[in-house]
């Protein structure tokens, strides 16, 4: 304990006052720029952006493609999956029916699937064209029977069917429709205008299909009677925004032998 | 009891020091006004409770370039910066004491001393001032810090309190505590001598 200790006096007090030896030991204690927050920040999102850049770059686009495909394998809103039986546009046929039926239970003997083809498979037999969807199969109707049904007229179709199974299994994506060679996922507005329309890679020139377009209020729906857009849906796709899907449904097509079928619906994603 | 006047600020000098925190925060060359106002007061905050100058002169260099150092964290609650360097001149202060880098000493001024002495109703003696100094060698640390704040430096209880961290009626009844101990103390020594 000290008893009146000199006072100090303020101006040796103010004498002392160094203001730049305290900022010169700061800006040594001060962090280096390297350590900074800001820096390892802005180096760290940097290395983040160059890491995913580079992974999207070298993405193999044939990779991208099917996983487009394996994104849009779910059925549009309103589609209608006909049942395993034969689609007929013709109503002569229609008067058959019997026979048509009897066709139709030989035929899910050699039923094929292809899942690739939005699962489902179109065969060609006897000029009666058949949609088989996978879908609608049970699993007693994969296996393949080599007996006859009671009447001898079905027998003989099963025979042809046999004889033409290779054939059918070759030709199985060739009645899928498709627009710039694609049958679904993404597609530009180039592919989607160019002049070849709605195609097939079979004997089937389509003749008639339905353009669906969904936005917030519902839905608008144009038709046209051949292959090719026509001017209304060219202007209506102007407005699809990109990443916004369409949908094309009720597609018929006509066989060489005249007969109208209807084949499958195609559905897209807008990407410009 | 007169107080501290350098310590009391008008709300008008409470925003002007705010404005140079501010300038401080993003420049550290801002600081120096601030360094300049309150260099001497913290200076003899410190040196009050030591011997060695050197050494209050380097610890006083310390609470500033920690201050500096942290001006960032900075908040401001209507009381003067001031507050906020004495809490780090207070922190340092006992680290030097841990460190033992400097000895605690209590400096009394005879004048004080005589007030305190009339605080607790004595005679100005030369005896009763020394019972009083035998008393104050017999508190504790945080009372002896309340004695040095209240009645050797003179300052107020608000300031005490922002000094202390503690609410102003808490350092009110912390000082009224401490003098009644003081008193109590003071009539035992008195009757054993």
């Amino acid at each position: 304990m000290n008893l009146d200790r000199p006072r100090v006096d303020s101006k040796e007090i103010q004498a002392r006052m160094d203001f730049n030896e305290v900022l010169t030991n700061f800006n040594a204690m001060s962090k280096p720029f390297y350590k900074s927050n800001w820096f390892l920040g802005t180096t760290g999102l940097a290395s983040l952006g160059l890491i995913i850049g580079g992974t999207i770059a070298f993405q193999d686009p044939a990779n991208e493609q099917a996983d487009l495909s394996v994104l849009n394998t779910d059925a549009p809103p309103d589609l209608h999956v006909p049942d395993n039986s034969i689609i007929s546009m013709n109503p002569e046929l229609n008067d058959t029916s019997d026979e048509l039926a009897k066709k139709t239970l030989t035929f899910t003997e050699y039923q094929h699937t292809n899942s690739s083809q939005n699962n489902s498979t179109i065969y060609e037999e006897n000029s009666t064209l058949k949609v088989n969807y996978e879908e609608e199969q049970g699993p007693q109707e994969e296996s393949v029977s080599t007996s006859p049904v009671t009447e001898d007229g079905v027998v003989e179709i099963a025979e042809e069917v046999v004889e033409e199974k290779t054939e059918a299994n070759t030709g199985i994506a060739n009645l899928s429709p498709r627009i710039s060679g694609k049958i679904n996922g993404g597609i530009t507005r180039e592919e989607l205008f160019d002049n070849k329309g709605i195609t097939t890679e079979g004997d089937v020139k389509v003749i008639h299909f339905e353009l669906h377009l969904i936005d917030g209020l519902g839905g608008k729906v144009f038709e046209e009677e051949s292959n090719q857009l026509n001017e209304d849906m060219k202007t209506a796709l102007d407005r699809v925004l990109v990443g916004e899907t369409i949908y094309f449904e009720n597609i018929h097509g006509e066989a060489k032998s005249g007969e109208v079928v209807r084949l499958n619906p195609l559905r897209y994603i807008l990407l410009n | 009891m007169p107080v501290n006047p350098i310590y009391h600020h008008t709300e008008d000098k409470l925003m002007k020091e705010l404005q140079r925190v501010k300038y401080a925060k993003e420049d550290p060359r801002g600081f120096e006004p601030l360094y300049n106002k309150y260099y001497e007061q913290i200076f003899r905050y410190i040196y009050q409770r030591m011997d060695d100058k050197e050494m209050a002169y380097d610890v006083t260099s310390q609470v500033f370039l920690k201050a500096l150092n942290n001006i960032h964290k900075y908040e401001y609650r209507g009381v003067p910066f001031a507050s906020w360097l004495y809490r780090i001149a207070k922190s340092e202060l006992y680290q030097s004491f841990r460190d033992k880098k400097a000895r605690r000493t209590v400096n009394v001024e005879s004048m004080n001393l005589f007030e305190m002495i009339d605080e607790m109703e004595e005679d100005r003696s030369d005896e009763n001032r020394q019972v009083l100094l035998s008393v104050i060698r017999d508190l504790s640390e945080e009372d002896v810090q309340m004695v040095e704040l209240r009645f050797f430096e003179k300052r107020s209880f608000r300031e005490i309190g922002e000094i202390l961290d503690i609410t102003e009626n808490n350092a009110k009844v912390k000082s009224h505590r401490v003098v009644k101990k003081m008193k109590k103390l003071f009539k035992e020594i008195d009757y054993e001598k």
